[in-house]
């Protein structure tokens, strides 16, 4: 008989494999067998170790919270394991789309005037102005194609891996998780229109760089990344 | 001792803002500590003037609903070796965002710090305005030679006259020399007459005031100009100076002058 529940090891610790064939009932009975036989063993061994890593993958099923806290009830209470994650090959439908929305590039086309808050989930890309005393707010980064006299911030939430990519002419303000900083030159040369990437550097100062270094800045911005794991 | 000053109209559009913020600036040029506090929330405007624009950080409305402090709030105007300082309004709330009582907290709360609080009123009668009066000591009323302006000048000193704020002051703004010689409009003393209030000041209508606070300068930092004098003796009356009203009359163009264009 194929074994519906095996353990198997990885460099971290355990993965434990629940078959998605399997009824929920089968994997429960099976799981109780697999933890007395282990039991037995470690008590044989005089193995003492505690808190061994333990991943959980239930393949093509999706484990429900009530699922999860019987699973790990069980693990707990009859073995030294210690559950790190529970993943599996599906996501609910929510989740996806919450998940598409956090590493997905907004786009809007408008004009942010006095007083307007546009807000992003995650990363935004605007075309158009941000008039003074409006203001630019995302998760994620920013990048503006048009220009920006009125607030930025990135990183609403503290991300300070988050960048904004803007003409930085005059008048503005930018704000990265919480640093700050106010465009304030008024000589010649920083009316000329550039266009510029800001971010928070090494020693947690926000500072600008050409466009050119973007790539060494943040190496994972052309890069769907993060959210769906935890 | 402090004293909180709101500077309130009735009509838009005559100079409140204008006004607050060439006021608190010359107080502040003259050693005071001055607290400007921006009350037109929705339509703020004193950070525009003052060119602090791009510096707020956190409003009224983050003071109010805690999510930051009084002092964190408060922006330092750079130029007057820190005589000046603002509190923004908020631009993405309303008037109703800010009780009389919250009002009142924030302008005890600055009273030991600053000589002078000026509050810039938001036009009309609601609830910016009841906010705007409710923790002020004294009141201007600024008003333009024009009927309109005038009418809801007077209205307001009624309302304010069933507040405790002792007798408001009244400032003539933007007066026009010429039309006012001519009879077209009612002059300084009808004016101050017909409303029964003392009179602080008058001050003249002068193209660079709009052009200096198009560059985020207040005019009272040109002492040349005419509406900056205004603005200048009507701090020092607030001092508690005696200061001549300015004349009325206008200089007569001489030939050369005429022929080259106004004089600097």
């Amino acid at each position: 008989m194929k074994q519906n529940v095996t353990l198997k090891g990885i460099k971290e610790g355990f993965l434990l494999n629940l078959n998605d064939a399997a009824s929920f009932e089968e994997l429960t009975n099976e799981l109780d067998e697999l933890l007395d036989h282990l039991r037995a063993e470690r008590k044989l061994s005089g193995e003492t170790r505690k808190d061994i890593h333990l991943e959980i993958h239930s393949g093509d099923r999706l484990l429900n919270t009530e699922q999860k806290e019987l699973l790990s009830k069980k693990i707990e209470e009859k073995s030294h394991f210690s559950i790190k994650s529970f993943d599996s090959n599906v996501l609910t439908y929510e989740c996806a789309i919450e998940w598409q929305k956090k590493v997905s590039l907004e786009m809007k086309v408008q004009t942010v005037r006095s007083g307007q808050i546009l807000e992003a989930p995650g990363d935004i890309l605007l075309i158009g102005k941000v008039h003074p005393g409006g203001s630019i707010r995302a998760k994620g980064s920013i990048f503006i194609i048009g220009e920006l006299h009125g607030v930025a911030h990135a990183g609403v939430d503290g991300d300070t891996s988050a960048v904004i990519v803007a003409d930085f002419l005059t008048k503005a303000q930018i704000r990265i998780a919480d640093n700050v900083e106010v465009i304030e030159n008024e000589d010649e040369e920083s009316k000329k229109s550039k266009v510029e990437v800001a971010y928070i550097n090494d020693l947690h100062i926000l500072s600008f760089e050409t466009l050119d270094r973007l790539k060494k800045i943040q190496p994972s911005i052309d890069k769907v990344t993060g959210g769906l794991f935890e | 001792m402090s004293t909180a000053i709101v500077i309130t109209s009735g009509k838009g559009g005559v100079g409140k803002t204008t006004s607050t913020a060439n006021l608190g600036t010359a107080l502040a040029l003259q050693g005071k500590k001055v607290c400007l506090i921006d009350m037109d929330i929705g339509l703020r405007n004193l950070d525009v003037i003052l060119g602090l624009e791009n510096r707020i950080i956190y409003d009224i409305v983050d003071v109010v609903e805690e999510r930051a402090k009084l002092h964190q709030a408060l922006i330092k105007d750079k130029r007057f070796n820190d005589n000046l300082y603002l509190l923004p309004a908020a631009q993405n709330a309303d008037k109703n965002s800010i009780n009389e009582q919250q009002m009142i907290d924030i302008v005890e709360e600055l009273r030991s710090d600053y000589d002078y609080i000026l509050i810039d009123c938001p036009a009309g009668i609601e609830q910016g305005f009841k906010n705007s009066i409710a923790a002020a000591d004294r009141a201007f009323i600024v008003t333009t030679p024009e009927i309109s302006a005038i009418r809801d000048a007077d209205r307001i000193i009624g309302l304010l006259e069933q507040t405790e704020i002792s007798e408001p002051k009244l400032i003539i703004n933007r007066i026009r020399k010429r039309m006012m010689q001519d009879g077209e409009v009612m002059d300084v003393d009808e004016i101050t007459r017909h409303l029964s209030i003392d009179l602080l000041g008058i001050i003249f209508d002068d193209d660079d005031v709009v052009r200096s606070s198009n560059n985020g300068d207040p005019i009272v930092l040109n002492p040349k100009n005419a509406a900056s004098q205004g603005y200048r003796n009507i701090a020092r009356r607030i001092l508690g100076e005696t200061v001549p009203l300015m004349s009325l009359k206008t200089e007569k163009q001489s030939f050369w002058q005429k022929i080259f264009g106004k004089k600097k």
